[in-house]
């Protein structure tokens, strides 16, 4: 068992709501976003001891569902080119609910970015996360980090006015 | 953060603060709880089991390894350069003071090892799972 001066259950209660949005909006499936949370909690739970500083929780459990997330993305590629080999028809897109108005506008806008543009962008200008916490948390070197969320946010912006102009 | 004074920027973050904002527990961190548990417990089983396997394994042994030691030459035996005392049966009787029963400390020490070695083998097993 972990001996850590961070509490599992805090540590849960905490941050399982971002944590899950976070994987939902990357994964764009409920279920397996929730699936993929809880295995980064179990991964947290394991490794908890390594957790030095508290006020570094958040940009850690970040960088656990991140390298979840990723770790699913290769492996799901890999599927996918082997049953495209085989069967030559993509697999189902799993889908939620679609949002409506604007809100609905954003989600298309940002599905239209790469997932590890998403993922920048989210945890800088969902979550409040530093240039520096993301790179850490998304293993990116600061550079493109930066370069991701001024693209990114480019795009976004672009969207924005084409909406309003609309 | 970026971007405090473009209203334009706030509004963007504004719709991803909304876009990406956090989800209620239903009863997700009960689960996730549960799980632990269950891992924990599965944990040390797992560890209970093949810490007894190892221990069985080595008493498995200890026949034959009790019949290796017991056929170790004798120090009197032994040339008498490399007995450390001449006449006195220096090896026969280090091998006496070693047995105790049928065990004999170096036979407890192997199976000791050999269940440290299995305990860290699941550790390292269940870290993977």
């Amino acid at each position: 068992m972990p001996a850590a001066s961070v509490n599992f259950d805090a540590l849960l209660r905490a941050h399982q709501g971002v944590i899950r949005a976070f994987l939902r909006r990357l994964c764009k499936d409920a279920a397996l976003a929730d699936d993929l949370a809880q295995e980064a909690f179990l991964i947290a739970h394991q490794r908890l001891a390594d957790l030095r500083d508290p006020k570094a929780a958040k940009s850690w459990m970040f960088q656990i569902a991140y390298n979840v997330y990723a770790g699913h993305a290769r492996k799901y590629a890999r599927r996918r080119a082997l049953f495209e080999a085989s069967h030559g028809a993509d697999l189902d897109e799993a889908t939620q609910p679609p949002p409506a108005g604007m809100a609905r506008d954003i989600a298309t806008a940002m599905d239209n970015l790469t997932p590890e543009v998403r993922a920048v962008i989210l945890m800088n200008m969902s979550y409040g996360m530093s240039h520096s916490e993301v790179a850490r948390a998304s293993g990116l070197p600061l550079g493109t980090v930066k370069s991701h969320i001024k693209r990114g946010a480019e795009k976004l912006r672009t969207f924005l006015k084409a909406y309003e102009q609309a | 953060m970026m971007m405090d004074n473009d209203p334009m920027d706030n509004e963007l973050t504004a719709l991803l603060s909304d876009y990406a904002a956090p989800i209620p527990d239903d009863g997700f961190a009960a689960k996730v709880k549960a799980e632990v548990a269950k891992r924990a417990r599965l944990r040390r089983i797992f560890i209970a089991g093949s810490g007894g396997l190892g221990a069985i394994i080595a008493a498995m042994q200890l026949p034959a390894l009790y019949g290796i030691i017991s056929g170790l030459p004798a120090a009197s035996k032994l040339p008498a350069d490399l007995t450390p005392s001449g006449e006195s049966p220096f090896y026969s009787s280090m091998l006496e003071d070693l047995t105790w029963g049928n065990l004999s400390p170096v036979m407890m020490g192997t199976a000791i090892i050999g269940v440290i070695f299995i305990w860290f083998a699941a550790e390292a097993t269940l870290e993977k799972l």
